[in-house]
């Protein structure tokens, strides 16, 4: 495939980083799996000891382990959307951090499901799933929405890739292995018109049907809480609240990740502070919506006083149980970003990043209060109950299982930098250009008008 | 000097204000009051209900304290009970056949309800005077004219029984969550009183309707209650329960069919992406 200069330029600044590791990034990947070992570890305990060693009992059965799901879920989000609708609108400057959003879906879609199997007491009973389902569960709707998405989000990636394989497959690499991995995946691509026209049609679509997906996906997950009728859980603002907190999440991890990749690859010339502005200000839009959203879901609760309700918010208010970690989650992780990004004496990239990750921390603390005070509230006035089967306290097993989770996402971020440019090296040529269509609308409505005017002053002339 | 006298009048004012407030500290105890009902329900059984209130902004009800119940006869009061209250303020005695209560020559029983008082709290008292009523309720149908009848009745020293003339009866129906008043009339010389059976009334499946006639928080006789069933009221249909497709088995059509489009569009769409690759492909 014949390639610009500009293309030809990055794929040679990239492939070097692609075949070798420095000594600094041997000792950073050592770091991830040492953690990740120690997941594996505490995963061999959780199978041969059983769920006593995690802090979940009978009325608190679900803990870290959702949490998380819920977390990773949220910001696999962000990849769909933003990649989808900034390629459906062809955004000029979507370019370098489309690929980053796309990936950063695909490894959390893998690892966010994996701790449902960490939650579950009886594996061996998984294709119960499929053999008894309820189509009528919410459980059955997201196993289907998430593998959906899934497929969906690795066809999307495949295809917005297929140009950059095709320039890796003509590249005299060393590595055997990779020219015929790179020969495989590039599937003929040469870069003729036919081939550009189908290639175009499918990012297309993908594009256009990934974002009604992702929504799904996160309001199925929305409605695993809100379609049961606990205190807290039970709210009918819950898919579009978790949708807004999943994109909010999605785009802080987005921001994060071009920042590490940027220092890490020295980026600066691809990732310019434009891309940060730009994602910074729908984060903070985001941030005012999701604030939103919190101050209403919780002044909802709090005006209807539902005895069950009250009880969930009490915890939530309370300085010996959840008020700071609340107030971290609603309050300070959401106004910190917002202001933060108001106002532009304080943006820049360094701001930006440093309240993205807080925004990120924010909200899975906040998934974190989502699942346990409800789950400390059961409904029925229970008695003579041991306390630590009413309080949830996470044990070392999952905290090992979380980080480890968390250590997996940059070990996949990082093996797949080593696989595939981690910015588009070749652009696609443009289906629609919606500037371009936008001038030639405003020329013929101009023209319109033009010739209505001509008409009314010729009738004036005549009635003269 | 008009500065002065501001002055002055400024330093007035403050230590007024000062001293008020000094005042104010030092009347620490809280007034209290004791709020006293006679209660006969249907069941017959005979309560004397009281009620503790404290004075904080507004009176509040006042749990845990002891309260002393007495009878007062001829010469002396005679303690019947010392009851706490509960958080709602209230402590309630059983009267009915307690063999300390005695009546006077009147049939009148004279309760007092004192509450002794704390460091905190001022003591209080009520004292309350009731004759032992007691309301029959029956009904009758003359031609086609449904009725209740309620004969009222006080018990005197003698426990001879006699009619309750000119009291007000208050005539309910039992609804699900609260008593419908739909009559109230006055006794006659005899005790007794009737009205019209409410016929239009809805019961239940068979037209079962409960009825209660009252007198209501009357200074004599407290609050007395009388009850009865009968089927007159107008039967209604059973409410029919609606199918829940979610508790079964098979999940509700409109769901299926949701499900089975949002899948097969997606998918389409997938396999319709997957055949642009094959033409990829073959593009070549």
């Amino acid at each position: 495939m014949e390639l610009d200069a500009k293309a030809t330029r990055a794929l040679n600044y990239f492939i070097p980083q692609m075949v070798s590791i420095s000594k600094s990034g041997m000792v950073q990947v050592g770091i991830l799996l040492v953690f990740i070992l120690g997941g594996l570890y505490a995963l061999v305990v959780q199978i041969v000891e059983g769920h006593i060693v995690t802090g979940m009992r009978d009325n608190v059965v679900w803990g870290l382990y959702i949490a998380n799901f819920i977390f990773f879920i949220g910001i696999s989000y962000a990849g769909a959307l933003i990649s989808g609708i900034l390629h459906l609108l062809r955004v000029e400057w979507r370019h370098p951090i489309i690929r980053i959003a796309e990936i950063i879906t695909i490894i959390s879609t893998i690892i966010g499901p994996a701790y449902i199997l960490l939650c579950m007491g009886r594996l061996d009973r998984l294709h119960h799933l499929a053999l008894y389902g309820r189509i009528q569960s919410p459980i059955i709707w997201d196993v289907l929405a998430i593998s959906t998405y899934l497929i969906g989000s690795i066809i999307f990636l495949y295809l917005a890739s297929i140009r950059d394989l095709a320039a890796l497959r003509d590249y005299p690499f060393k590595q055997k292995w990779r020219k015929k991995l790179y020969r495989f995946l590039a599937i003929s691509f040469n870069g003729n018109a036919k081939q550009n026209r189908f290639l175009e049609r499918g990012l297309t679509i993908m594009s256009a049907i990934i974002i009604p997906l992702a929504v799904l996906v996160h309001s199925v997950l929305a409605w695993i809480f809100g379609m049961t009728l606990r205190p807290g859980w039970h709210s009918t603002i819950f898919a579009p609240y978790f949708v807004v907190a999943a994109v909010f999440s999605g785009t802080g991890v987005l921001i994060i990740a071009l920042w590490v990749f940027r220092k890490y690859y020295h980026l600066e010339s691809y990732i310019t502070k434009i891309h940060f502005n730009y994602l910074g200000i729908i984060l903070m839009i985001l941030g005012a919506l999701y604030g939103y959203f919190t101050f209403s879901e919780y002044l909802t609760s709090w005006y209807g006083s539902e005895t069950w309700d009250m009880e969930v918010l009490y915890k939530l208010f309370d300085p010996h149980e959840y008020w700071w970690w609340f107030f971290f989650s609603a309050i300070l992780g959401v106004a910190l970003p917002v202001l933060v990004i108001l106002i532009p004496k304080f943006r820049n990239i360094n701001s930006i990043t440093a309240v993205s990750v807080i925004a990120v921390f924010a909200l899975w603390v906040k998934r974190y209060l989502i699942i346990i005070p409800t789950l400390e509230t059961p409904l029925l006035p229970l008695q003579d109950l041991r306390p630590e089967y009413i309080h949830y306290t996470p044990t070392i097993i999952e905290w090992l299982l979380t980080f480890a989770g968390v250590a997996l996402f940059c070990f996949l971020f990082f093996l797949f930098s080593k696989f595939l440019p981690i910015v588009s090296v070749v652009k696609g040529e443009e289906g629609t250009n919606y500037a371009e269509l936008r001038k030639k609308v405003m020329q013929r409505v101009l023209k319109r008008k033009i010739k209505e005017e001509k008409r009314k002053a010729s009738q004036k002339l005549q009635h003269i | 000097m008009k500065n002065v006298m501001k002055y002055m009048l400024i330093i007035s004012l403050a230590t007024a204000i000062t001293a008020g407030k000094g005042l104010a500290q030092k009347a620490v105890r809280k007034t209290a009051r004791v709020q006293v009902e006679y209660f006969k329900g249907p069941d017959k059984t005979e309560n004397l209900v009281a009620t503790l209130i404290v004075k904080e902004k507004r009176y509040v009800p006042f749990g845990e304290a002891m309260l002393y119940f007495y009878c007062l006869n001829d010469t002396a009061r005679i303690l019947l009970d010392k009851i706490k209250t509960n958080d709602a303020g209230k402590a309630v005695l059983t009267v009915s056949n307690n063999p300390k209560i005695t009546k006077d020559p009147e049939g009148k029983i004279t309760f007092i309800v004192e509450y002794k008082g704390s460091s905190a709290v001022k003591a209080a008292q009520r004292k309350m005077a009731i004759r032992q009523g007691d309301l029959e309720l029956s009904f009758f149908q003359k031609d086609s004219t449904k009725s209740i009848e309620v004969s009222a009745t006080e018990t005197g020293a003698d426990n001879q029984r006699t009619p309750i003339a000119k009291v007000n009866i208050l005539f309910y129906v039992q609804g699900t969550f609260s008593l419908y008043n739909f009559a109230k009339e006055k006794t006659d010389e005899n005790g007794i009183v009737q009205v019209a059976f409410p016929v239009d009334m809805p019961g239940d499946t068979t037209g079962v309707l409960t009825i209660v006639a009252k007198i209501e928080e009357n200074r004599t006789y407290g609050t007395i209650e009388a009850k009865g069933e009968i089927n007159w009221g107008k039967p209604i249909q059973p409410v029919k329960e609606k199918k829940r497709g979610l508790g079964d088995t098979d999940a509700p059509l409109w769901m299926v069919y949701t499900l089975i489009v949002l899948l097969s569009a997606v998918w389409f769409h997938y396999l319709y992406v997957v055949y642009m690759m094959i033409k990829i492909k073959l593009a070549r």
